[in-house]
């Protein structure tokens, strides 16, 4: 782009060429005018549009690489008043040229510098890459962490509003027994173990489903719903209490509204902090299903477990009800039958056995009160129930009114 | 070397002025200002297009694409919408008023054969003559939080640009450091970097750094002008933040 003409000086003709650029001067309104470069035999003549022309004698030139592009040649007189700039790739080259070498120095210094800085440029740059990399992965990692520190600190009516709209929409597996024969004894351990709970404000809310399902599952902020398989299934009223507790804790440890933020992530712990709730309530209905309710990972379910066997400590039941059931599912229920819903999402027996007992080993002693209920009349109210549905359904096995439904026969009548 | 860099503060008054293309009025300073532009017939003036107030009706409005779609796209990373209301006074003449969409100044720059760069959001209104496109920074812009492009406007003509709370000009004779917040534009002229606050502590470098936050400053170096804002955007949209109503259900 240099405008190539000849011009005539006092040593003959020869070639000098014109860069366009500008110049810095405090005499010029701005600070700064555009100007044509010329390079003449003993300096660099710069004019303006204006015919203002300044000068630099090639001795005094102070030279700087920089510009926004870090391509743009500046020149500077010795006290720094004028200032002459030009960004054509040509112009460095032809400066050190006519300058007859005085420059070179300068120039190559300059240059190293810049290029020093295009490669600070790209190792900073390169450096911030990955580090944002490494910082993206871990916030990804820290939300799903972070999500259940917001879960807490949500409140309690939340989770009632979640677990009411779930249960509406959830598919009972058999009518609702009313019975207070079955229901009083049973809402008898609920109210023991809720007088413990962790969480202030939750209301127990207790539903026997009459179902030969050996399953129970509180949803959150206390929708507490017994199948009747369950108590036909329990061999003591404390095996009973324990998988109660077992499930309350679920609640009061408020993992349903956990598990629905790490699985809905940061949108739904964040539209759940900004109290917009609807889109969640929604999901809420498909998340809690009958048959994954329980589905919690293996971290909830041993604090559970824990938490359980604190309540009914506290609530001074025996809390040797929850080995004890695992033993008893771990004997007779290698293989899963689809009735023992509770055992299928309940499984690692043996480590739970462990886990439990230490835990109860480790608790203060303290005189337990027996449950207060007829436990043989409560199973054979359960039992009686059962027999009336399983007669109405098919006409399977023949269970006499009085007999308990064990678990062996529920593997027979659910295998088929 | 202790060099003091000279700056200009402008008062409340109005700025007025003729150039080649047009004359202009800047009032309501600093806080609400306008811009009110007279046109010849026949001069064209290009516009944000959310920036008319209101205009004469001797002016002829065309809204649309300039600069061909690979300018436009420049200009829509830099943070400006991909399309420019085209304004051209019918005979006669006309008057155009426009307004920034944020509360705060204008500033007038005339372009001689050189360029400014402008930060997303300040491009206001040009003339013929001044060609606009976006100018990727790379991991500059993703760092300093102020996205990913510039607004390039080079060529000779008059630019307005608009700042949020009052607009400064700082002359740069050697090193100037300006939080990113706070640019709201410079000359080709200045060597352009981001960087950490030195002086920060190792933990709040790297946060500064990963997070965009306090402590990124832009260090120009060499010789020519900063715009700056007295406020900052991000610090005013966290503050209103918290007032946004909420949906409780
Ligand atoms: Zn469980």
């Amino acid at each position: 782009m240099p405008a190539l003409h000849q011009t005539a000086d006092q040593q003959g003709v020869f070639v000098t060429q014109k860069f366009s650029g500008g110049v810095f001067h405090a005499d010029l309104s701005d600070g700064r005018a555009g100007v044509e470069i010329e390079l003449l035999h003993s300096h660099l003549c710069a004019s303006t549009a204006d015919g203002d022309a300044f000068v630099i004698p090639y001795e005094e030139c102070q030279l700087e690489i920089g510009g926004y592009t870090g391509k743009m040649l500046f020149c500077r007189n010795a006290d720094r008043s004028v200032t002459l700039f030009s960004e054509d790739k040509q112009f460095p080259k032809a400066l050190a040229l006519a300058a007859g070498g005085r420059l070179d120095d300068q120039l190559a210094s300059q240059l190293s510098k810049a290029k020093g800085e295009s490669r600070r440029g790209a190792i900073f740059s390169f450096g911030l890459v990955a580090a944002t990399l490494i910082v993206l992965v871990s916030l990804y990692f820290g939300i799903r962490a972070g999500a259940n520190r917001v879960t807490q600190s949500l409140p309690v009516s939340l989770d009632r509003e979640l677990g009411k709209a779930a249960y509406q929409a959830m598919p009972k597996e058999g009518s609702e027994i009313t019975d207070p024969l079955v229901t009083e004894p049973i809402q008898s351990i609920v109210d023991r173990l809720a007088d413990h709970a962790k969480v202030e404000g939750m209301d127990f809310e207790l539903h026997v489903i009459d179902s030969a399902t050996v399953n129970a599952y509180c949803l959150p902020g206390g929708t507490m719903v017994v199948y009747t398989g369950l108590i036909s299934a329990a061999e003591s009223p404390g095996q009973l209490a324990a998988v109660i507790s077992h499930e309350m804790a679920h609640a009061t440890l408020r993992h349903g509204l956990s598990r629905i933020s790490q699985t809905l992530g940061l949108t739904a712990a964040v539209s759940l902090l900004i109290g917009d709730t609807a889109g969640i309530m929604a999901a809420a209905e498909e998340f809690f299903t009958a048959a994954s309710i329980n589905s919690y990972s293996r971290q909830q379910e041993t604090e559970a477990d824990l938490e359980g066997v604190r309540m009914l400590h506290a609530a001074a039941i025996d809390p040797s009800g929850m080995p004890s059931l695992f033993e008893l599912l771990k004997e007779e229920h290698g293989e899963l039958p689809e009735a023992l819903v509770w055992v299928s999402t309940h499984p690692d027996h043996a480590s739970r056995i462990e886990e439990t007992q230490n835990m109860i080993d480790s608790l203060p002693a303290k005189p337990y009160k027996p449950i207060d209920l007829d436990w043989e009349a409560l199973k054979s109210r359960v039992a009686g129930d059962s027999t009336k549905k399983a007669d109405v359904s098919n006409s399977s096995n023949e269970s006499s009114a009085d007999s308990t439904v064990d678990p062996s026969e529920l593997e027979q009548e659910n295998g088929s | 070397m202790s060099v003091t860099n000279s700056r200009e503060s402008t008062g409340a008054e109005p700025i007025q002025g003729t150039t080649p293309d047009l004359t202009y009025e800047i009032s309501q300073r600093p806080d609400y200002a306008m811009l009110k532009l007279d046109l010849k017939s026949g001069d064209k003036v290009f516009a944000e297009p959310s920036a008319m107030m209101s205009m004469s009706a001797s002016m002829l409005l065309k809204s649309g694409l300039r600069g061909g779609l690979g300018r436009s796209l420049g200009r829509m990373f830099g943070g400006e919408s991909l399309v420019v209301n085209t304004f051209t006074a019918q005979a006669g003449g006309g008057e155009l008023l426009l307004a920034p969409g944020t509360a705060g100044d204008i500033a007038y720059k005339r372009l001689e054969n050189s360029t400014l760069y402008l930060q997303r959001g300040a491009y206001m209104a040009n003339t013929e003559g001044v060609d606009l496109t976006g100018k990727w920074q790379g991991a500059k812009g993703f760092f300093s939080g102020e996205g990913l492009v510039l607004l390039k406007a080079s060529g000779t003509g008059d630019l307005f640009f608009n700042s949020y709370g009052a607009i400064m000009s700082i002359d740069v004779t050697d090193e100037l450091i300006v939080d990113t917040g706070y640019i709201v534009a410079f000359e080709e002229t200045l060597q352009y970097r981001v960087t950490v606050l030195p002086g920060l502590k190792r933990g709040g470098k790297i946060k500064s750094l990963l997070f965009g936050g306090e402590g990124l400053v832009c260090q120009f170096s060499g010789q020519g002008k900063v715009w700056i804002q007295t406020r900052e955007v991000n610090t005013f949209l966290n503050f209103a933040n918290a007032y946004r109503p909420t949906n409780k259900s």
